[in-house]
Formats: structure tokens, sequence, C-alpha cells
């Protein structure tokens, strides 16, 4: 079994003649979570578009789970749960029906499909609301069916993009809860977040980007050393040490 | 694995009750109100078995044809009879004729009454008819006698099928409101589109095709059984004769699947609804003016170049002579050309979103 999940190899991405990702060579390992952090327009969006093959980069290579994700993209896009910042869900179909019309993207029919979404409503907390319009649903409840369209086909590696946006604290520490139970069953997971505070409770490894490059990569202990030579000081901090206080209103 | 999707997207489309309504109230409210308006003016158009047409000959080769032309005539329903003397239209007041023909030299003048429009039609056509196969003839140097027992083609002469304004229109608008059908399918895009389902999709396993199939197909699948219903429900309420249920049938689904996949491929091309919604009905409505959904195609002042490339007018005039006649020489290119449109704008939405995607 592959013990890197995840290798980019010089992966860059130029729009308009304007790298938004710049030459970037990462490595996440089997049974990490891995965070990445960024300023707005660092690159951290780009960068998913291109790992979950949304987005062709302009140079570079990405493999997952050792294979070249352009030539073997059918093959390992099954072994991916996408966990969009957007709640990619209808609100005019019910609970079971997001999940079953997601869940059996992944090839799951009959008996199979209909054991996955009971399990996956199950471990989001919403099988008891399964028949309910998710229009109806709120935020948080909402956030966690996201989440379970997206891991319903049992996906070695997990990626969450600003999962806890907008969301009460009792659902932002349900969803936390929920990765670190996902990663202790098996799953690699990559996380990006604003929230600091979030990164530093679950992440093992945590990248920082700003203008299309890792300036920092390390675990929340070797990042605040890097900055203060001790461990005395936050995340934030040390986010801000290092990409600027300067404001940041471009899209990443 | 497009199943469970098609599945789910057909629950979305059926959801958005609204865009149903309109295409289950659609056609009933617009039959009864077109078919009640034009009912005494399609009346009128209704050419009866056999009619006569009075005549006065001077001499020329249509003349001496004219024993020819009064058999010809016989068989396609016109009863050809001679008046040596006295004005045309006061021989056609007197006399109950639906048209008087001054037949001189190689010419003729035709003159009809506003009370028989149909009939001077088909006389016209008729000898239309006769003078062509008389040039080709005179070009070709054959025997006027041999042209006018061969070449005046009574069986497959071009008349306009006599039906009603209710059989009319009760036909052209389930075809009609048939081919907005993609109008069902917007709840279900403007939701993939404000959840970034979209981008979703593009991190799932599944083929540009089987996404097409899977929101197409649904579609279709909807507007055709509202067709369905709405066909049975103005049958009973209007009596409307349809012709060749099979064949009309298949030619109202191509209609369905053409128009479906239009609206499609407008969307892939503008990705903005609104914007889909407006071109959609514009090109609509424009191919329905041409092709015979408002006036109808037998009557109206489109030309017949114009009326040919709405795929309405072939739809249109297959299902209205389906009807009237019971056979149609444009059934074949009525589902040529919807099938036509289908691939084409298949094609088209697939390439668009399979170079959208790689940017």
């Amino acid at each position: 079994m592959e013990n890197v999940i995840l290798k980019t190899t010089q992966l860059t991405k130029k729009y308009n003649n304007k790298a938004v990702v710049d030459d970037l060579s990462l490595e996440i390992r089997r049974g990490e979570i891995f965070g990445l952090l960024g300023p707005n327009g660092a690159g951290k969006s780009t960068t998913m578009n291109m790992i979950c093959s949304t987005v062709a980069p302009t140079a570079g290579r990405v493999e997952l789970f050792g294979k070249e994700l352009r030539s073997h993209r059918k093959e390992v896009i099954r072994r991916i749960g996408y966990i969009p910042q957007e709640l990619a869900i209808h609100g005019n179909l019910k609970a079971w029906e997001n999940a079953e019309m997601f869940i059996s993207l992944y090839g799951l029919k009959g008996e199979k499909l209909r054991q996955a979404v009971t399990e996956s409503l199950e471990y989001v907390g919403l099988n008891e609301c399964r028949n309910e319009f998710a229009k109806h649903f709120s935020g948080g409840m909402k956030r966690r069916l996201n989440i379970a369209c997206a891991i319903g086909h049992s996906p070695e590696l997990l990626i969450f993009d600003e999962p806890t946006v907008g969301i009460d604290p009792q659902s932002r520490n349900f969803i936390l809860e929920k990765i670190k139970e996902s990663n202790s069953s098996g799953a690699t997971v990559i996380y990006t977040s604003h929230y600091m505070e979030e990164v530093e409770a679950i992440c093992t490894r945590i990248a920082i980007m700003d203008n299309g490059r890792i300036i920092a990569c390390g675990s929340s202990a070797e990042l605040k050393k890097m900055v203060n030579g001790n461990d005395d000081i936050t995340l934030e901090e040390v986010f801000l040490t290092l990409t600027g206080k300067k404001l940041r209103d471009i899209e990443g | 694995m497009i199943f469970y999707l098609m599945k789910n997207n057909l629950k979305l489309i059926f959801r958005n009750k609204f865009a149903v309504a309109v295409l289950l109230l659609g056609p009933a409210l617009t039959i009864a109100m077109l078919s009640n308006a034009f009912e005494s003016l399609m009346k009128s158009y209704t050419v009866p078995d056999e009619f006569t047409v009075g005549y006065r000959a001077q001499g020329g080769v249509l003349a001496d044809s004219m024993d020819d032309i009064k058999e010809a005539g016989r068989e396609a329903g016109i009863v050809f009879r001679e008046y040596p003397d006295g004005e045309p239209e006061e021989l056609i007041a007197n006399n109950d004729l639906a048209a008087f023909a001054d037949i001189e030299g190689e010419g003729y003048t035709l003159y009809t009454s506003e009370d028989h429009k149909p009939e001077g039609a088909v006389t016209d056509c008729f000898f239309d008819r006769v003078v062509s196969g008389g040039v080709d003839a005179a070009l070709g140097s054959i025997a006027p006698d041999a042209v006018m027992s061969s070449a005046v083609p009574t069986s497959n002469l071009d008349y306009m099928p006599a039906v009603n304004s209710t059989d009319y229109y009760g036909m052209i608008y389930i075809v009609y409101f048939s081919s907005l059908g993609m109008v069902c399918a917007t709840g279900m895009l403007s939701s993939e589109k404000k959840n970034g389902i979209e981008r979703k999709y593009r991190v799932c396993p599944v083929s540009k095709f089987g996404l097409y199939l899977a929101r197409l197909l649904p579609t279709a699948a909807l507007v055709t059984v509202c067709s369905l219903i709405e066909t049975l429900v103005t049958t009973a309420l209007f009596g409307i004769h349809w012709g060749t249920p099979l064949l009309s049938a298949l030619i109202v689904v191509m209609v369905i699947l053409a128009g479906t996949a239009f609206g499609f491929m407008l969307y892939s091309l503008s990705r903005n609804m609104a914007m889909t919604i407006i071109a959609l009905f514009a090109v609509i409505w424009v191919m329905g003016f041409l092709g015979g959904s408002f006036e109808t195609y037998m009557y109206s002042a489109v030309s017949e170049t114009l009326k040919k490339i709405s795929f309405f007018y072939y739809a249109n005039r297959s299902l209205v002579e389906l009807s009237s006649m019971g056979k149609s020489d444009y059934t074949a290119v009525s589902l040529l050309f919807s099938g036509g449109i289908f691939a084409v704008s298949s094609a088209v939405s697939i390439a668009v979103d399979t170079i959208r995607k790689k940017v």
C-alpha cells in the first residue's frame, strides 16, 4: 500500500500569464490530516481544484494514490470524497434523496447504495430526518448533509473545503469530531479553513500558502518555533507574521 | 450509475410545480381560445368533396385539351361546366360556381369567389399543374394529348387538407408547448448552478455524456407524460381528431427531444437561465410563426421557403395531414428534421461542457 497519498510536482496554474499557483510541490502521507491555510487569493482553491481535476494545471503534475491524475482520472477520483465550500445539495430533494443521488455517482446501487445512504446519514446524525426536504434544514444540518453526500462511498482521501463556514459552534464541533473520527478509521484528510483554532485542533501537519507558493509547512508546534523560536504564540500570529497584515480582497 | 441521478433529477423537475402547471394548462387554454377564435375562418376554408368551376375556352393548347382537363378535374372533384358567354363575376354569382377559368391560348385567367376561397385555391393549383405539365411536355416534344393524360397527377395534387380549427390548433399547440419543455428543467439547472453542484459532478467518476443524459431524459420524459395527459384531456374536451396515433405520437416525441435538446444547448452556451429562456421563447416563437403555429400554415402569408426553415412546419403539416388524409409525405422529413436538431444540439452541449471543464 502506497504511503504517499498525494504528490504534486512543480504544479503551476497561470491565468492571463499570472501565476495563481506557482511551482507547488507537496506530499501528503496516508493517515494525515493536512491543513492548508492562506489568505484570500493565496491559491488554495485553485490547488484544491487541480487536485480534484476540475481545473487543468498549466504545468506540473498531480499524483494520487501513486497514479498520475490525468491519465487515471476515473480510477483515482472514485477514491476521493470532496466536500465543497458551497452547500452542494438540492433543496427540493429530501435528505436521503440527496445522499442517494451523490453516492450513486460512485457506482453503488441497490441494497449497497441503500445501506451506504443510511450509514452516511447516521454518521452525520441526520438519519432521523432523512425524509425532510433539505431546504427546511438549518445551516448546520445542510453542512452535515453536504458531508454525508461525499462520504457514502467510503473514500480514502477526504477533501474538506472550508466545511464550517457560517454554522453554530455545536455543528462545528460535531463536524470536527467527525473529521477526526474519519481519520481514525483510516481516511486521509485535506482541510482548508480560515479558522486557525480549528486547523490547530485537528491537523497533524499544516501548510501556509501565499502568492501561489507554500511558505511554511509543518506541525503546529514546528510552525510556531519557526516564527518565534518557541511555541508561545498562536497559530493566527504565525499566520499573520508569515503572510502580513495587509487586506487581501482577491478571491483565491 | 446514472439511473439514480435521472430518478432524482426527475423528482426535482416534477417538484417545479409552476413549470409543470404551465405545461399542463397552457395547451388546453390556448387550444380553447384559438380554436374558438378561428372557428368561422377555418370553416370557410373547408373544401367540399366536389365543386363546380365554370370555363370559357377560346383556342390554344389548353382549349384543345379541354376534354382531358375535364376528365382529370372530375377525378380531382372539380366539375367543369362551359359558359361561352357572360361576365365571369356574374356567372359565378348566378350559377353558384366556385370559380371561373377564362382560357385563352396557353394561359388562363382564374376568377374566384370570396365565398369559395379554398375551392379557388384548389382550382388554381390544378391549373398550375396542367400548365406546368404542358410546358414540360412541350420542352420534351411530347404531344399535348399525352401530356393531359399522364402529366396531370390528380391523385397527388397538393390539396390543402380540410381540417377544422379545433383539430388544427388542438394538435398544433400540443406540439408548440412540447417544444418548450426545457422550461421544466429550470428548477433543476438553477439549483445545480446556485449550489455549486456542477462543480461537484466534476469530481465524480461520471462522464459528460452520462450527465447530459441524466438531465435531458427526465426532462423529456416528464414533458412527454404532460403532453400525453394534455392530449387525452383536450381530445376528450374538444373532440380533436388525431391521425395515425403511433406516428403522431412519434412526431410529438421527436419534437419534445429536439426542443429540449435545443434548450439545453442554449443553456450550455450562455450558462444563464434568464438568457436561455428568452432565447428559447424567441426562437420557438419565430419558428412557430413561420411554421403555422399561429396563423395556419395553409393560408399564412409567409413564403414557402421561409416556412420550410421551421421544423414546426413539417411537424404541423404532417400531423394535420395524418388527421385529415390518413397519410403525409411530410412525416419522414419532420422526424429527420427533429432528429437532426436533437443530434446537433446534444453534440454541441456535450462539446461545450467538455471544453469548459478543461479551462
